[in-house]
């Protein structure tokens, strides 16, 4: 009987995690930091309870605020990121004055900027900015705290950056001749050629940058005054030692990371369909 | 795409909302004045979340209360019904993050350790400690199957082992850390950070800022740890740690008994905007302190539902910590150690480099509001 490819492939797929779950249910069992399995099992049975031993918002309420957090660092990083990245891929002028700073950048661990972050925008969030004392009535907007979002924003902007950059730097030569040829303007040759031939390394440096955001923001939620989020939880977890609740975070942030990888890739192998297969 | 991209944001939007069991924020008009209360969210700083949480009792007692509008985060001050001041209370973290939060004006009152205060206060920073909150409470704390029982028999491992006693703290200017330095240099015990520099008897380990000792003492990377309270009562309560002593009785003799440990600053700003709402504030410290020291039930109940400790660990620390919220004699004499002793380990680099321990109580701390607040509360005979 042949077995389907699919099930070969969760398969395999499952192989890692399955050593890991059994190391751990070993290790819990003369522990009092390793959590058991059902202790972690049940936390993710139930996400909108809230904790009983951590102070903390529950496990749903914190990935929700992460999420938002780190939708708002990315989505930054892609507006301005991908323009960037543009105009230094076409303009050589721009992408000698802006390289350097870039690739000194990219060596500095995003989380290192945390404390110029936090001395520059201190506890300021859209709320704050917007309601003033009564910032704490839109829970939300306050928990967007700016210097969370800023240093998601580094974390994201240079890869995203350097990959448009290479992206469009790499455009053929001989689409941009023909597209020049046929009377294309410069919006068309923008996005009828140099877009769509960059899009695959815009994509890649999307899937690096969301990578990095979401590493950013579990450090990040440590930011004082930070009372949800599965970064918080982890840390408030380790320093009540309810360890279930550091566990059941991690998993769940690997469930999201799962599956932003898999709509980035996703999203990758539509917008490079029409490229065709190496041989 | 988009639209999974739409439903993605969507979602996360309003799970975000959701989740909570807390309260809906009550649509009270705002008070004129509105100041942020930076504090740990450990059981030192009980006076305040016994006031948050029984406020009313509060009310219907003393007249002076706070008023829950946001769940452990927002409350109004009321005395004999007028609103002095909207309070939002922050976690800020311990160690120097209260002190840094405030210096960075993020806060204008802050409950924190009294040596880390002192140290910002030393370089600069714009406040004054203007009551205490607590003295003791801090331990050391062994491997449960530690030889070592006492000090007495802490000393002797220590100067007779083998292999150095690798023992955790949470912070350079920690207020145990200091104690117990001291001690082992009263002791005549070497100690140093450096496992591999082979002189020391003690390693002092460094495990950050509110960070769980707990792993480590599992792992047994470290023989003991010296930290506050509920982070010892959580180690025995784990099954992994017993308390060898109490800092307060360690050598010099005498010297850490009701050593001070958290206090109550404000920046100057405040204090002179807003005299009449930081003196409210006090004086519900003060009867939330009396009522702790009255109801031991109540303290150990309501430091659980705070900070979400096991009630068991809360009645093996709330007990162990000495809640105070006026001045006392032994508080100023150990405000003055405090001086000496951050002045020797060259802690102070400011204005407190070359100061008496007299001049340093008299310029760190501005008692004036606690004791105006102590004197009206006795003229009502509210207060023993």
């Amino acid at each position: 009987m042949k077995i389907p490819r699919l099930v070969i492939k969760f398969a395999l797929g499952a192989l890692v995690p399955g050593a890991i779950l059994l190391v751990w249910h070993f290790a819990s069992a003369n522990s009092v930091v390793v959590p058991s399995v059902g202790s972690v099992l049940e936390v993710l049975a139930h996400p909108f309870r809230q904790p009983t031993s951590l102070d903390a918002t529950s496990l749903a309420s914190g990935a929700a605020s992460s999420i938002v957090r780190v939708l708002c660092g990315f989505s930054l990083a892609v507006l301005t990121a991908i323009p960037i990245g543009l105009i230094m891929g076409r303009w050589r002028p721009a992408a000698e004055a802006l390289s350097p700073t870039i690739t000194a950048a990219m060596v500095i661990s995003p989380v290192a900027w945390m404390p110029v972050a936090i001395i520059v925008f201190g506890l300021t969030s859209p709320a704050t900015v917007i309601y003033g004392d009564d910032a704490w009535r839109h829970g939300m907007l306050d928990g967007l705290r700016l210097a969370i979002v800023v240093v998601v924003w580094i974390g994201a902007f240079v890869p995203i950056a350097i990959n448009t950059a290479s992206g469009v730097r790499n455009v053929r030569e001989s689409h941009l001749e023909a597209a020049r040829v046929l009377g294309a303007s410069r919006l068309q040759m923008l996005s009828k050629v140099i877009l769509p031939g960059a899009a695959p390394a815009i994509v890649t440096g999307l899937r690096l940058g969301g990578g990095i955001a979401w590493r950013v923001i579990i450090v990040a939620e440590i930011f004082p005054g930070t009372r949800g989020g599965l970064g918080y939880m982890i840390t408030t977890a380790h320093e009540q030692a309810s360890y279930e609740y550091a566990f059941a975070s991690i998993i769940v942030i690997c469930a999201i990371g799962l599956t932003l990888d898999g709509v980035h890739r996703l999203a990758e192998t539509r917008i490079a369909r029409w490229r065709p297969k190496e041989r | 795409m988009k639209r999974m991209l739409l439903a993605f944001c969507i979602m996360s939007a309003s799970l975000a909302g959701c989740g909570d069991n807390q309260k809906a924020p009550a649509k009270a008009s705002a008070p004129p004045v509105s100041l942020t209360v930076g504090h740990v969210g450990h059981d030192h700083h009980l006076a305040l979340y016994v006031a948050a949480l029984e406020g009313e009792r509060f009310k219907k007692d003393y007249g002076i209360y706070l008023n829950e509008v946001k769940s452990r985060e927002v409350y109004d001050l009321i005395e004999n019904g007028k609103t002095h001041v909207r309070l939002r209370l922050l976690k800020v973290g311990g160690g120097s993050r209260m002190p840094a939060a405030m210096s960075r004006g993020e806060i204008e009152i802050g409950l924190g350790g009294t040596t880390a205060i002192a140290k910002f206060i030393d370089s600069g920073s714009p406040f004054k400690i203007i009551c205490p909150l607590q003295t003791d409470g801090d331990m050391l704390v062994m491997q449960k199957d530690s030889p070592v029982t006492d000090w007495a028999s802490f000393v002797a491992a220590a100067k007779e082992g083998d292999k150095p006693l690798k023992i955790g703290y949470k912070a350079p200017v920690a207020v145990a850390k200091m104690v117990f330095e001291r001690a082992l240099k009263a002791e005549n015990i070497t100690c140093g950070y450096d496992a591999g520099e082979g002189k020391s008897q003690i390693i002092l380990v460094n495990f950050g800022s509110e960070k769980s000792p707990i792993p480590l003492m599992e792992t047994k990377a470290i023989d003991g740890f010296v930290m506050n309270q509920p982070a010892v009562a959580l180690a025995v309560h784990k099954g992994l740690g017993k308390v060898v002593s109490e800092l307060r009785d360690l050598p010099p003799k005498g010297k850490w008994v009701n050593h001070p440990c958290c206090c109550i600053a404000a920046t100057t700003d405040t204090l002179q905007k807003h005299p009449e709402p930081v003196k409210a504030l006090l004086k519900v410290i003060m009867l939330s302190t009396q009522l702790i020291k009255d109801d031991q039930h109540l303290a150990i109940a309501s430091a659980s539902r705070w900070t979400k400790y096991d009630q068991q660990v809360e009645k093996d620390s709330v007990p162990t910590i000495a809640y105070i919220s006026e001045p006392t004699d032994t508080w100023i004499v150990g405000m003055k150690t405090w001086a000496e002793m951050m002045r020797e380990v060259n802690l102070f680099k400011g204005k407190y480099a070359t100061a008496s321990p007299d001049e340093f109580v008299a310029d760190v701390c501005d008692l004036t509001i606690c004791r105006q607040a102590a004197g009206e509360l006795r003229r009502k005979k509210l207060l023993k």
